[in-house]
């Protein structure tokens, strides 16, 4: 294993300890004027709207609060002072370098790579083999005579590959673009930020400020945690409230979003039961605004959003069969797994496939299977019929010839095939190590007791399994409410797409991303996907509580 | 005595029964994928042939005089077809069940094309043919339907005729693998372009993750500072969120940089993982503080210690996150579909692309199942090769 090592040359300490002081107190004013002056620019502006005002009001507020904070505890020489600083220096400065590369088309510019990315690819492979030889020539930690010269060719051939894709076109396209007045004071902002939060962090400041153990622990901390939180903040937490906010308005995306309250979700859920009189239509029964979601007898369920309510019923059928197939067989599988007969990794190994294989690449596979006149699914199921039709006493059976793909009462049946067969390997693997964890003296002592195989597999593994049976449920259930890429494969011409035949194998996502991308109603897609979000958190919570449950009685 | 022998015929018969179970279910695990890899080498004629026959083969061809002809087990004899014939099946028009066939070729037309005299039978309009049958005319047929003769040589000997339904013929096939499958779907749906563009968003995602889950899970799991485990609970919580309900937000974030159709916007939301810094943080914990405290004596940063002491010895646990990130970069398919999938073919993934051909290919299924086999060659190779390195990774970590 190469150790990474940093380059080491030392900044030039400007100023003593209480000058630097001083100028960092002041230089808090000027930072804090120019965030306020950031924030009157964001306010006022009409071209700044949606996700990068709210990301350019919360930027300067936070800016103009820390910038505050530190002034007056550097004022009063309180080591907070120091902290809140640090903090808005060094939040300028991930800021300005990130502005710089979206301004000088970085993030964009990894189309381009991406063309001439296949250049390098040999090279780099060259580089993974030599890095792989080099793991494999250490013994018990040592170096062999080997581990430099693999070392060198795997640097090189890193160098080698980086060339072969373009990386001096690249820098010299970058240096160009810097040259313009934009980039060039993004860059000047960010190496000042550098340079003040680097010389505030030095071990003079410390000193001179008092700084407590706990204080600097937690800049480290903070420092350390930084480049993940504030992705998780700009990619996550951010991006959740935003859509919150979102669900309860009416946006198309192209106007400013109109705030209707809780209006979309009322939209989505409202219900009304009816129940007929003799000769009365279901549409005359209901109220105005509500459609005919399903008859039984002489009742009449309404709802305002069908369609919604159609991928409920959809998605509950789905996963109340896909559940228990793809969990059940999984455990037994587990159970056959659990045993050291020589190459039962091999078997481990190919249970796994179907779920590295990709939703997409599945889904294909058994769009093939399927196929009606030429698939392997109906010609065995001919020759089945034919062997049953050959046995003595047995009522004749006809050929069913389904029609996998295009039958609305098969369609979801097939997705459940597909999902399932995806997903058996990949839980019994997990089951696998459920077992595995299993005391056996347990088994033992049953066994001494007189238990036979399956009041062993009732009264000792399944016990033994809940965490495991309880993780595997849970997150095949996730899985199972969120269906969506098998749908878009194997239906890609039903509009909406993905719902199948007669809307047979529409979801909830699949109606979500119709609301959100082919209506473009994004208020309406968002409260679809909070409800959805409730359904799956509800799911999981009823898993977990029976587990508890059973744990405890 | 008896007994000892019985309980080992158990035995044999437990382990015999445990294999066919195991077999079993790895047949159904592994044709599908022998169908699909069989069939990417397979002419389209051959894919849509009835019964399906899991090798790809092609119809023999013999060279006789010079012309190339196609080979038919007639009878138990091996022959060329010479010529197809269109057979007409006739009958008279007051007795429609009895049939003759003839060559349409000998069959004229009553009154040419211009005033064809026609008959009704049942209902139905008829033309009127006069067909010559063994050299004999036999006037006034009606037309009833047509199928395909054959006239079937030997190879050795073309007078040697037999003339026979050319639809129900047997055939003469032999193995042959149509490899230009992969060639023509890489042109046709950019293949080659997505299989970079692909690789290139799965190293910089599986990089990147790698990168911010070391640096956060080392924080979260070894240095103490106020409001850090409650950071980390939002981690947790975090991982529960399903992926849906980013995706409006994220969808309005990537337009506001400028990033929709762009690999950009497959990369840097995914990068920064709740599940891998939770992965690493629980790795880092387990590690002894014996093992660093002899670099903190020595004055070592913390930056030192973690990629001096921690990263070499988490090499395990960084496989089992990159293998993940890999396998999640490389067939996720929803989102690249939302935010890539409109736009020009050069940006796409293989994900994207694999969708968009099976649905303008439907009619070239050999060339689908040629972009699956293209799609899934490197997840599969990488397992393969990862999962022998996890298993003795595991088994040897750093302390013992």
């Amino acid at each position: 294993m190469a150790s990474i090592r940093l380059p080491s040359f030392k900044l030039p300490r400007l100023l003593d300890a209480p000058r630097w002081l001083t100028l960092l107190t002041v230089w808090r004013l000027v930072h804090a004027l120019a965030a306020a002056a950031a924030l009157v620019l964001v306010l006022t502006s009409e071209t700044i709207a949606g996700p990068a005002r709210i990301a350019g009001l919360s930027a300067s507020i936070l800016l103009l609060l820390l910038d505050l904070g530190g002034f007056l505890g550097l004022l009063r020489r309180r080591s907070l002072g120091r902290s809140l600083s640090l903090a808005a220096d060094y939040l300028t400065f991930m800021g300005a370098v990130i502005a710089l590369l979206q301004a000088n088309g970085v993030f964009v510019g990894m189309d381009a790579l991406g063309a001439t990315f296949g250049r390098g690819v040999p090279y780099f492979a060259v580089a993974l083999l030599a890095w792989l030889l080099g793991g494999a020539v250490v013994k018990e930690g040592r170096d062999s005579p080997l581990t430099r010269p693999l070392r060198i060719i795997g640097w090189l051939a890193i160098g080698a590959g980086l060339l072969a894709v373009g990386l001096l076109p690249g820098l010299a396209t970058f240096l160009a673009r810097t040259a313009r007045p934009l980039p060039l004071g993004l860059l000047a902002v960010a190496l000042l930020s550098a340079y003040l939060a680097w010389r505030t962090f030095q071990g003079d400041m410390a000193l001179e400020l008092r700084i407590s153990a706990t204080s600097q622990r937690t800049m480290d901390g903070l420092l350390f945690v930084s480049p993940n939180l504030l992705g998780f903040i700009a990619f996550f937490a951010g991006p959740l409230l935003f859509s919150l906010v979102v669900s309860l308005t009416e946006w198309d995306a192209f106007g400013a979003p109109t705030f209707v309250g809780l209006g979309n979700y009322a939209n989505i859920l409202s219900l009304n039961v009816q129940f007929l009189d003799a000769g009365q239509s279901a549409s005359a029964a209901l109220p105005a605004g509500y459609f005919t979601w399903f008859t039984v007898g002489s009742m009449v369920v309404g709802a305002r959003d069908v369609m919604f309510w159609t991928s409920i019923r959809n998605i509950f059928v789905f996963t109340l069969f896909a559940l228990p197939l793809s969990t059940i067989p999984a455990l037994l599988l587990a159970t056959l797994l659990n045993s050291k007969a020589p190459g039962i990794k091999v078997f481990r190994a190919i249970y796994f496939i179907p779920s590295i294989a990709g939703v997409v690449a599945v889904a294909l596979i058994w769009r093939q299977l399927f196929s009606a006149t030429s698939g392997w699914l109906n010609y065995l199921i001919s020759r089945f019929v034919v062997f049953w039709n050959g046995l003595p006493l047995v009522p004749q059976m006809t050929d069913p010839r389904l029609q996998w793909l295009s039958d609305a009462d098969i369609a979801l049946f097939s997705l459940v095939i597909v999902f399932s067969w995806m997903f058996i390997g990949y839980n019994a693997v997990l089951f696998l190590a459920g077992l595995q964890g299993i005391d056996q003296t347990l088994h033992e002592a049953a066994m001494l007791d007189g238990a036979n195989r399956w009041q062993r597999f009732r009264n000792v593994t399944l016990p033994g399994l809940r965490p495991t049976t309880f993780f595997v449920i849970a997150s095949t259930g996730i899985l199972t409410l969120q269906l969506f890429g098998e749908n878009v494969v194997l239906f890609p011409t039903t509009t909406p797409i993905g719902a199948g035949p007669e809307n047979s194998t529409l979801t909830p996502v699949v109606y979500l991303y119709d609301q959100g991308f082919r209506r473009f109603s994004f208020g309406y897609a968002s409260a679809v996907a909070w409800v959805l979000f409730i359904l799956i958190f509800a799911f999981t919570l009823v898993q977990f509580r029976r587990q508890r449950e059973r744990v405890e009685g | 005595m008896p007994a000892v022998t019985g309980s080992k015929r158990r035995a044999v018969l437990n382990r015999a029964g445990l294999y066919l179970g195991l077999s079993a279910f790895g047949l159904l695990m592994l044709f599908p994928f022998a169908v699909v890899a069989f069939g990417s080498l397979k002419t389209v004629s051959d894919v849509n042939r009835y019964p399906p026959r899991l090798l790809p083969a092609t119809q023999d061809v013999v060279e006789v005089d010079g012309e190339e002809l196609e080979l038919y087990r007639i009878e138990g004899q091996e022959r060329v077809l010479v010529e197809r014939v269109d057979i007409g099946i006739f009958a008279p028009p007051d007795d429609l069940e009895a049939t003759v066939q003839a060559p349409t070729r000998d069959a004229e037309r009553r009154g040419g094309f211009l005033d064809t005299e026609t008959v009704e039978v049942d209902g139905e309009e008829y033309e009127l043919y006069d067909v010559t049958i063994g050299g004999e005319l036999v006037e006034g047929l009606v037309q009833l339907g047509s199928t395909t003769a054959g006239i079937f040589a030997l190879p050795e000997d073309r007078d040697d005729t037999v003339t026979a339904n050319v639809r129900t013929a047997q055939t003469v096939d032999s193995l042959s693998f149509q490899t230009s499958n992969f060639r023509e779907v890489t042109d046709l749906q950019g293949l080659d372009r997505s299989l970079t563009n692909t690789l290139l968003v799965t190293i910089l995602v599986v990089g990147g993750t790698v990168l911010t889950s070391i640096l956060g899970g080392y924080a979260f799991a070894r240095i103490q500072f106020p409001g850090r485990d409650a950071i980390f609970l939002v981690y947790i919580g975090s991982i529960m969120v399903p992926f849906v309900i980013l995706i409006i937000p994220l969808y309005q974030l990537m337009v506001a940089l400028g990033w929709i159709n762009s690999l950009a916007a497959l990369v840097f939301p995914f990068i920064f993982n709740a599940y891998g810094t939770f992965l690493m943080r629980q790795f880092f914990v387990s590690i002894p503080k014996d093992l660093e405290e002899a670099a903190v004596i020595d004055g070592a940063s913390r930056w030192t210690i973690l990629w001096r002491i921690f990263v070499p010895l988490s090499m395990p646990a960084i496989a089992t996150l990159a293998t993940f990130m890999f396998l999640y970069a490389w067939n996720s398919f929803i989102w690249p579909f939302i935010v890539i999938g409109g736009g020009n073919l050069d940006n796409h993934v293989l994900t994207v692309s694999l969708q968009q051909l099976g649905g303008r290919a439907a009619n070239f299924p050999h060339l689908i199942m040629a972009g699956v086999m293209i799609a899934i060659a490197v997840p599969v190779t990488v397992f393969v090769l990862a999962q022998r390195y996890f298993v003795e990774n595991v088994a040897t970590s750093g302390i013992k």
